[in-house]
């Protein structure tokens, strides 16, 4: 079970790092999430059905977790581990790493449920798949993102331009 | 302007990025972490245990004391409204600690976190409830703890317990006057005891309510 739980969560890596990311500012803040979303994946493992999508599951976690973690104004005293480094990030000097600071920065102005949408959404669910992760109606889904994606569109031409002014 | 296609596509191309440059460590995650991992909610779970514990305790001596005084009304009374209060901070604790129970962080984010919002108000609520209640509560304790080492409060006089209500107020009062000034987020008390933990929490309802509407 381990064994298996690790190599999903070596496929699906990547998950955890970017909702770290939406929901933390800063680096231990972001390790400490990881940890605790790892913990919590781990303990709720066994109810995992695999005929789901890992992926589905492990976002309504971790969705869960980080906004949780967010809400708590008390840090956790005791990290899970001495050192919390679970996921390495290894610095990586692209335009990509760029782009994605700016989709980050257009997250962090978000409150943590229109974050989480709009999260889904860049990851290309469905809006069914997004209703079903969140817990709200399909048309809900649709008629939030639209309304999102413009505000998403507006607001990235104007970081954009704001650079190149700058 | 960038089009949503290729913001989506801009983050896929990261995502694929991030899968290479990141390296999950293994390692440690299965020699150390796995066999710890807690529930998040765990500390706040054990601290509910131990305020139920507390609760039960004091119900018990309170239900022993009222008992063992029942003839006796300026007695019986105070410890009966004590009974009271310790009955009504048990229930609370109680209905805190299911809620908690119940949630499961598999169910869908909108509902769990609801749930979670809903336990917090009604936790600063009950803190809030004790402790403008503290100043009033503190007569009968005084009368009833007296009475168990076997010394009576009422020999203080009337008017020495009723200037210990109006100071145990007034100390509130300016506390609450004080906790106003302080910084927002300076101070859990002062945040309390100012209504903006109550606040806040009240418009995070309000916000997921919205959240959820159609």
């Amino acid at each position: 079970v381990e064994a298996t739980f690790v190599r999903l969560l070596e496929e699906h890596k990547a998950l955890l790092f970017k909702v770290a990311n939406a929901y933390s500012a800063d680096r231990w803040q972001r390790e400490d999430l990881v940890a605790e979303t790892v913990a919590q994946l781990w303990r709720s493992f066994p109810h995992y059905d695999p005929a789901r999508r890992f992926s589905t599951w492990a976002y309504r976690v971790a969705l869960n977790v980080a906004i949780s973690f967010r809400r708590s104004e008390r840090r956790r005293s005791v990290h899970l581990v001495e050192d919390p480094i679970i996921i390495e990030d290894i610095p990586e000097q692209s335009d990509s790493v760029h782009d994605f600071e700016s989709v980050n920065a257009l997250l962090a102005g978000l409150n943590d449920f229109d974050r989480a949408l709009v999260l889904l959404y860049l990851e290309g669910y469905s809006h069914a798949e997004c209703a079903e992760i969140l817990g709200i109606s399909t048309t809900n889904v649709g008629t939030k993102l639209n309304r999102l994606k413009n505000r998403l569109r507006r607001d990235f031409a104007a970081q954009r331009a704001e650079e190149n002014i700058s | 302007m960038i089009n949503n296609d290729e913001l989506q596509a801009m983050w896929g191309e990261y995502g694929k990025r991030l899968d290479a440059s990141l390296k999950l460590n293994a390692v440690l995650l299965q020699q150390n972490n796995l066999d710890r991992a807690e529930h998040a909610l765990r500390p706040l779970m054990v601290g509910l245990g131990w305020e139920i514990a507390s609760n039960a305790f004091s119900l018990l001596l309170l239900g022993w004391f009222v008992a063992d005084n029942f003839t006796q009304p300026r007695f019986s009374i105070p410890g009966g409204v004590l009974f009271a209060v310790a009955w009504l901070a048990l229930i609370a604790c109680v209905q805190q600690l299911v809620t908690l129970r119940r949630i499961d962080f598999e169910e869908p984010v909108v509902a769990i976190q609801y749930a979670l919002e809903r336990c917090r108000f009604r936790r600063i609520q009950t803190t809030l409830w004790l402790l403008f209640a503290a100043p009033l509560v503190w007569v009968p304790l005084l009368i009833v703890g007296g009475r168990a080492v076997g010394f009576d409060a009422y020999a203080l006089g009337a008017g020495y317990l009723l200037a210990n209500v109006a100071v145990g107020l007034a100390v509130l009062g300016i506390g609450m006057i004080l906790a106003r000034k302080v910084t927002a987020g300076k101070s859990r008390l002062g945040d309390l005891l100012a209504g903006r933990s109550l606040d806040a929490a009240r418009e995070r309802l309000d916000t997921i309510a919205r959240f959820a509407e159609e």
